[in-house]
């Protein structure tokens, strides 16, 4: 079937089984390669991504369901390929170590900082208890989140 | 700032599933669905009839071990732990090769598993040519009998643990034009084409392996698997890429687990808290193949089982046993979180048993004089490190707080040395090492180096992927090593080139940056004990809810050796402190009684979510430079080390029940 998506801005369209899952559209039809696949079953959030302003797991739904919303991935946050404000601070507190979960904590620790209010170290940690780094023991993602989230 | 941090944040990383090429096919691996069975038929798919292989030890197995049994490519006659490759199948589209692989036909006669060490050992052999299920024996330190007052027995036990780095294995194999190119994500791009080279029959001149960003690893990532000959099998016959993307299922049931430990010991001491010696058995559960790492890691047990302590009696019987399981392999520590918790635990054992405040044994056992164990570990005087240490954690504090307190050492697997090779190329050092970085900051004492000695700033050195073709030989990054080893040869290549550059006469780093030149440096070095760090460990427990035990506050004095970057070394410790505490809690590879993963999904193998994450107190510090000319010592597998006794001691002081096995059973808590 003909899948239509509006990835970044950008419209996407390509001829697809309807089985395909969300991710696989963005990566393999989009070539958006900054979503990754960490576990397939929901339990990392390396997939990340926001679907109409809220953040969802790519690897949980299909790519036929997300049509007609925007999804913005990990490389649509900011503008002209850069960083936003979450993602520069995640850089230079070195929060990330191999990286591989750099969408996860950029797309759920920018929906926390821009919609959470009265935030603490507690209501982030909670924020991104869907989001799994497995190097860092998360001290540094937490840090550096709630500073961001507080000036907001 | 990283800028490799900087590019994944930007999403644009080079994972090895991001590795894409014209015509790729995809390579599904069709697996064992039980633990134990004679194979009745395989119809499908690549077999073992079509391709007859065995795995060689490569990466961290560096030792000689006997009597094993290594792992077939693709499972012959038998198949012998739940999850081992037995067909391969291919197709362009990811999808249709998941559906080609479910065409493949397998019949079983089911066979009884052996899942215990105790199992193991008094079950028929699994393999059919061994005459028992031992695959290894060693005898560490020396017999003694000693007529001491207190004699103290325990068993212990860690469970198996995955690796599970985020990112899971995967390979892209590309053979054209009469040469084998391949992507990997790895920790050594060394292993794999060693292992390849030698398990295929290539010339090594055939073959170059490359290293795309590796998300994560923690020892998983360091030999040769099955799959990966497989996919340059495969890429050689159709002269087509291969990529294989491992799965988390997969990666649960078929990646090589580490720990899965047994000790059963005596501690022998006087009235006073003097530990007069140890004894006792390790025993390993190293699955169903073995190789050099695994089946000889009860003697690598044993032999740093005194840790940071004087005791001049030592005993340790060794063995390694076979189940129907997964092959063991290194998980973060390996090895040295074993020796450490065992040690750990007797001695509060044996502090609770006097009646004694647990530090105060421990500090009453440490060397004033540089002390060589029974077992031929060499340790410097450590007691000023963890008298300092404890005043530094404020220990009165502590004790209100019920903490529990772990002492250790780190010893870095710097055999085998490293290599490093800087290439000033278009205005830029390029610097590739022999152990292969997945972000552990090697970048940051990379940039650090380079500039101390050839004065270049930091903006300018760019650390490579590793890659065969541009540093012929190198070692790996595990165990610790990579700062020490690493770091060392770095600093002689840079040295070498400053006297090039001095020669020329170039004095700005402006002129420097504008020639075209290189160096290249390796050497073997030799373990020497102002390498090994000492890890000093306090754990603070609450019980959640009343019901739920969880570690509240972990804090950590750590003897690093100059410290390359102190920001590095945070990140790295804390994430070593989180993966012990939750091997204590919930962290665990469990097998049902058919030898199934219990496990399917990453968030059910109990890994820690930032809701885990207990309050960190980090503090660095240095108890001299190690013998390596730029100081450092290792660091990667500290918190691993560290945290375990600490947590579970934590826990016992508040549940006051003897916690002896990994992870805890919470019906002691009932």
């Amino acid at each position: 079937m003909k899948i239509k998506l509006n990835i970044n801005g950008t419209d996407y369209e390509s001829e697809e089984e309807p089985r395909m899952l969300l991710v696989d559209f963005i990566r393999d039809v989009a070539g958006l390669k900054g979503t990754h696949v960490g576990c397939e079953t929901g339990s990392c959030g390396a997939c990340m991504v926001l679907l109409d302003g809220m953040p969802v797991k790519s690897c949980l739904m299909l790519a036929v369901q997300a049509e007609g919303k925007k999804i913005i991935t990990i490389e649509g946050l900011s503008e002209k390929n850069g960083l936003n404000k979450v993602q520069k601070a995640l850089s230079e507190k070195k929060a990330l170590q191999c990286g591989f979960c750099a969408a996860g904590f950029s797309i759920m620790g920018t929906w926390i900082s821009e919609n959470e209010k009265n935030i603490d170290d507690k209501k982030v940690k909670e924020g991104l208890a869907g989001v799994v780094c497995r190097c860092s023991g998360y001290d540094t993602i937490i840090k550096t989140i709630t500073e961001v989230a507080k000036n907001e | 700032m990283s800028e490799r941090t900087e590019k994944f944040l930007k999403g644009k990383g080079n994972f090895i599933d991001d590795i894409t090429f014209p015509d790729m096919l995809y390579l599904e691996i069709v697996r064992s669905r039980k633990a134990h069975a004679k194979l009745l038929k395989v119809k499908g798919g690549l077999t073992a009839d079509n391709l007859d292989l065995t795995l060689i030890s490569t990466g961290e197995s560096y030792r000689k071990g006997k009597n094993y049994e290594v792992e077939p490519v693709l499972a012959k006659e038998k198949v012998l732990y739940y999850g081992q490759p037995v067909s391969a199948v291919y197709d362009k589209d990811r999808y249709k090769a998941k559906d080609l692989a479910e065409t493949v036909e397998i019949s079983y006669e089911e066979l009884k598993p052996v899942l215990t060490i105790e199992d193991s050992l008094s079950s028929k052999p699994i393999h059919d040519s061994k005459k028992d299920n031992i695959v290894s024996s060693f005898e560490v330190g020396k017999k003694f009998s000693l007529g001491s007052k207190i004699k103290l027995s325990d068993e212990l036990f860690m469970e198996r643990v995955l690796p599970n780095p985020l990112e899971t294995r995967g390979i892209v194999a590309f053979y054209n034009s009469g040469k084998l190119n391949v992507w990997i994500s790895t920790q050594s791009v060394y292993s794999i084409k060693n292992g390849l080279t030698r398990i295929l029959g290539l010339n090594p001149e055939d073959i170059n392996v490359y290293q795309s960003d590796t998300g994560g690893a923690f020892g998983s990532k360091s030999a040769v698997y099955p799959e990966y000959v497989i996919a340059s099998y495969l890429s050689i016959k159709t002269k087509k890429p291969i990529k294989w993307i491992e799965s988390r299922e997969e990666h649960i049931s078929s990646t090589r687990p580490g720990r899965g430990a047994k000790a059963q010991l005596k501690i022998y001491g006087d009235e006073k808290g003097k530990i007069e010696g140890i004894e006792g058995k390790i025993l390993v559960d190293v699955g169903a193949f073995a190789d050099d790492l695994s089946s000889t890691s009860p003697s690598w047990i044993g032999y740093q089982i005194t840790g940071p302590y004087m005791i001049e009696n030592v005993f340790i019987e060794g063995y390694s046993v076979y189940t129907n399981k997964a092959p063991l392999g290194p998980y973060r520590g390996a090895g040295r979180p074993e020796a450490t918790f065992f040690i750990e635990r007797m001695i509060d054992l044996y502090a609770d048993y006097l009646g004694l405040d647990p530090v105060d044994v421990r500090l009453k056992n440490l060397p004033e004089k540089l002390f060589e164990s029974p077992t031929g570990l060499k340790v410097l005087p450590s007691k000023a490190f963890f008298e300092e240490g404890i005043k530094k954690l404020n220990y009165a504090e502590l004790k209100k707080n019920k903490a529990g307190v772990s002492f250790g050492i780190l010893i870095p697997a710097v055999y085998g040395g490293e290599s490093a090779k800087i290439k000033i190329e278009s205005g830029a050092v390029k610097v590739w090492l022999g152990g292969n970085a997945h972000w552990q900051r090697h970048e940051l004492f990379v940039k650090r180096i380079i500039k101390e000695v050839l004065g270049i700033p930091e903006d300018k050195v760019i650390l490579m992927n590793g890659n065969t073709s541009e540093l012929e030989k190198g070692i790996g990054t595990w165990g610790s090593r990579s700062a020490i080893t690493a770091g060392y040869a770095l600093y002689k290549a840079a040295l070498a080139l400053k006297e090039k550059v001095e020669k020329m006469g170039l004095k700005e780093p402006q002129q420097v940056l504008s020639s075209e030149l290189s160096s290249e440096y390796y050497e073997n070095m030799q373990l020497d004990p102002s390498m090994i760090s000492f890890l000093l460990t306090a754990a603070i427990a609450e019980i959640d809810e009343g019901i739920k035990p969880a570690i509240k506050e972990i804090l950590a004095y750590y003897d690093v050796g100059e410290p390359l970057s102190s920001e590095a070394i945070y990140g790295q410790i804390t994430g070593g402190l989180l993966m012990g505490i939750q091997e204590v809690l919930t962290e665990a590879l469990k097998y049902d009684e058919k030898g199934k993963p219990v496990a399917e999904t990453l968030s059910a193998t109990g890994i820690a979510y930032s809701i885990n994450a207990p309050k960190y107190d980090v503090q660095i510090t240095s108890f001299g430079r190690s013998s390596a000319p730029h100081g450092a010592k290792g660091v990667g597998e500290a918190g691993t080390v560290g945290a375990p006794p600490a947590s579970a001691r934590a826990i016992e002081n508040l549940i006051k029940k003897r916690i002896n096995s990994l992870p805890i059973n919470l019906d002691l808590l009932a």
